[in-house]
């Protein structure tokens, strides 16, 4: 590069303006998928944790002893700490604690 | 997701895409919209470009020259082209009677020789990209560039 090409590098250009920048910055946040309302990721979280919980919700017998192990709806084989969850007589739940 | 990725060229080329809108249009608000415009079609439309930096390159001289469509390319504002856009804290009298110069003799060239030399030497784009942009043989782009140049120095030294 000569001396010319030089002296009219140094002329350099500014930044662009700063509409130049923030109008584009603007385009491409408008452009990101928009995240869920408050009220539907709490939904979802409530849901979630039902899910979850259910998982270690199992149907025994009344006479089950506490410490025989039970197989829940995950899979899991947990054993028994006999806590009963206070509720209709018909449908006997009883919820298990992680044996840790 | 192109947006991000987008988003991610702007960062690094805004300066990039703007020189290209300023060699086809010499007006900083034409300029300017015409790279948002290219952005929007962008975005809405979402393609899938290999390389999506040349494509972004292209769209923005293509809404340039659309901007300019029916009127005589490179406006300057009031012969006011880079003098707006060029660093303003003129230290020197002779520098911003060079640039004057310069601009005169910017507005004199042909379109090719313009635009190649705006990418160049004030948009930092190097004579590939240059030649991606314009779709044209890399030894045109150079040739555009070096009789630009040769004119551009006739041109000041001849107002000088």
């Amino acid at each position: 590069m000569n001396d010319f090409e030089e002296r009219l590098k140094a002329l350099k250009l500014v930044e662009p303006s700063e509409r130049y920048t923030s109008y584009a910055r603007s385009l491409f946040r408008a452009s990101e998928p928009k995240k869920p309302m408050g009220l539907a990721w709490a939904l979802a979280a409530c849901l979630a944790l039902s899910l979850s919980a259910n998982l270690y919700l199992i149907s025994v017998d009344h006479d089950q002893p506490s410490g025989s192990e039970v197989v829940n709806r995950g899979g899991a084989t947990k054993q028994i700490h006999g806590v009963y969850v206070p509720g209709n007589a018909n449908q006997p739940h009883l919820r298990i604690k992680e044996n840790s | 997701m192109r947006g991000n990725e987008a988003d991610a060229v702007f960062n690094r080329c805004s300066r990039k895409l703007y020189s290209i809108a300023m060699g086809v249009t010499g007006n900083r608000p034409m300029a300017e919209d015409a790279v948002h415009q290219a952005l929007v079609g962008f975005l809405a439309t979402q393609p899938d470009p290999d390389n999506l930096e040349a494509y972004l390159c292209r769209c923005v001289r293509n809404e340039a020259l659309r901007a300019v469509t029916g009127q005589r390319r490179f406006i300057p504002d009031d012969s006011e082209f880079l003098t707006d856009t060029m660093e303003s804290e003129w230290s020197k009298p002779e520098d911003e009677a060079f640039l004057r110069q310069v601009c005169d003799a910017l507005t004199a060239l042909s379109d090719d020789q313009r635009e190649t030399i705006v990418m160049h030497i004030f948009g930092g784009l190097t004579f590939k990209e240059i030649s991606d942009v314009r779709e044209a043989p890399l030894g045109t782009v150079t040739s555009w560039y070096r009789r630009g140049i040769a004119s551009l120095k006739t041109g000041v030294l001849n107002d000088e």
